[in-house]
């Protein structure tokens, strides 16, 4: 077990009206360390994902069991406010969704919905978000173009940008880089190689070989059941289950 | 034996084009008839001064004015209820029996004849609220019946901005309501901007509503006060056409070509704000 689990599930399920899709998991995720959740299609992984930061919550007849600890304390607690808990773990999706604003709104939208926030800070705010996740240079002429523009690689990084600047602890990204060319990927990996010194990063990698490059810890699901897990040296050449040996030789999925 | 794919093609889209352009005659027709039986009587007397000799003479001002003065309180006491209810209706209900109720009430509401509406605010505005014939109860009355558009055209505009901006927003940790203030609602302004226009549009033309309610046979001063009475114009026009014996035709055209000016005018400015808007959207 890792010594410092930033979450904790403890037997979470979680089900779309009577469809389960979520079975009994419980999994430890460790503080500055990069987890790879893999698994073929249906398994249940971005729901997983979206259950970290309550966008569970939005989904329509959606239900959990079980319980989600942050440092220690159950997300899910009357007293927990879903907004702060989704600026402390945000999280960035498969398809770059940038607002229809500039590309500076878009990454200072999140601080911007707190009070107090100067506009010199939230400058330097943009741009140490947008160098973190290695875009600066291509935008910061036109910071005041609408984000819209960009070409998708780029949509991608200011999308990753936009989480940065909610200065999140835990990062979650569900296939960020399965519309991009390689060398946007390789960009957005050594931009999350950099961010896991002081982030705990949970990713849906969109294949094998992404997990293997970045991944410090494997998840493997299947079916919407935690196979296994563990280091990502053990999982890729000693994995415990056939069906993770099945799965990482691709023999399916 | 069978016909051909592409003549039946042919003979499909030969269909349906006359279709299209046989809507388009009747309209051209009305304005052009309308246009050129009542361009003679138009003139700055014509509406800027007050009716002479039992209205065959002068102008129409208090009537223009009237309706002016109706289509603004209409705004004012139409959009915020039916702008709150079309966001209400699209971000916030839950699919429950009660906002189906409501939506089944705005179909119907939608639905109620517009003289029905006239007899309501004689009923309650006038008699009960007792603000007598007067251009408040006018104005609540045209308002009451514009709501369905406004409340319909906010909620489909609200509808067609794309989920994913609402599930950013609270991924960002948004409130909904500032997912609303600062993305979506923005977003369906000029759908709501149009559906209003168009509202207030068809508001400015109605004569039911405004009869029992607000309008003035013949009042040739203008009003002092919203609860005052004053002329209008689509009344006016009925009047004229039916009321007053030996009245110059080119008056009756010309009040109806200087409502449908006002109605058109609206109607412009509407597809202005839409043109604009859309030409800065980017999704």
């Amino acid at each position: 077990m890792p010594p410092t689990a930033k979450i904790v599930l403890e037997d979470v399920s979680f089900y779309y009206g009577q469809e389960p899709a979520l079975q009994h998991v419980s999994l430890e995720i460790a503080d500055k360390e990069i987890l790879a959740i893999i698994g073929p299609g249906m398994s249940a992984k971005s729901t997983l994902l979206r259950i970290l930061n309550r966008l569970s919550d939005l989904a329509t007849e959606g239900r959990l069991e079980g319980r989600v600890l942050l440092d220690g304390k159950d997300i899910h607690d009357p007293d927990v406010s879903v907004t702060q808990l989704r600026t402390r773990v945000g999280v960035v999706f498969a398809v770059p969704v940038p607002l229809p604003l500039s590309i500076w709104d878009n990454v200072a939208y999140g601080p911007q919905l707190r009070r107090g926030v100067s506009k010199s800070e939230l400058d330097s705010l943009v741009e140490k978000s947008l160098r973190a996740a290695a875009v600066w240079d291509e935008v910061e002429d036109r910071l005041h173009e609408p984000a819209m523009a960009l070409s998708g690689g780029q949509q991608q990084r200011v999308c990753l940008a936009r989480v940065l600047a909610l200065e999140p602890e835990v990062i979650l990204l569900d296939e960020p880089c399965s519309g991009l060319d390689p060398i946007s990927t390789m960009k957005v990996e050594e931009a999350l190689l950099t961010l896991k010194k002081d982030h705990c990063i949970v990713i849906v990698p969109h294949n094998v070989q992404q997990a293997s490059r970045i991944g410090d810890r494997v998840a493997f699901l299947m079916g919407g059941e935690l196979v296994e897990h563990g280091s990502a040296e053990q999982v890729f050449t000693k994995p415990r289950d056939s069906r993770t040996d099945d799965y990482i030789t691709g023999r399916f999925g | 034996m069978r016909v051909p794919r592409y003549t039946t093609q042919k003979v499909a889209f030969g269909i349906i084009t006359a279709a299209a352009v046989g809507v388009v005659i009747p309209l051209v027709l009305v304005i052009a008839y309308i246009v050129v039986q009542g361009i003679g009587a138009i003139s700055w007397e014509f509406i800027s001064a007050m009716p002479r000799s039992g209205m065959r003479e002068g102008g129409i001002l208090p009537a223009l004015v009237g309706t002016i003065w109706l289509t603004i309180g209409t705004a004012v006491t139409s959009i915020p209820f039916g702008v709150g209810a079309g966001i209400y209706l699209s971000e916030y209900a839950a699919d429950n029996s009660l906002t189906r109720t409501i939506r089944l009430a705005i179909i119907n509401l939608a639905g109620v004849p517009s003289v029905v509406y006239g007899l309501f605010g004689l009923g309650l505005f006038v008699i009960f609220l007792r603000f007598g014939m007067s251009i408040v109860a006018g104005s609540l009355t045209l308002g009451i019946m514009t709501l369905p558009v406004i409340i319909s055209t906010t909620e489909q505009a609200l509808a067609s901005v794309p989920q994913s901006f609402r599930i950013v927003n609270a991924s960002l940790g948004g409130t909904t309501w500032q997912g609303i203030r600062k993305v979506t609602l923005r977003q369906a302004l000029p759908g709501i901007i149009t559906g209003v226009i168009l509202g207030l549009e068809r508001a400015a033309g109605e004569t039911a509503p405004i009869l029992f309610t607000v309008a003035a046979f013949y009042l040739p001063r203008l009003p002092h006060s919203a609860l005052d009475q004053t002329m209008a114009l689509p009344y006016h026009l009925f009047v004229i056409s039916t009321q007053v014996p030996g009245m110059p035709i080119q008056i009756q055209y010309g009040t109806a070509l200087v409502l449908m000016v006002f109605v058109l005018t609206m109607n412009l400015l509407a597809t202005l704000i839409r043109r604009y808007f859309r030409r800065r959207r980017q999704w």
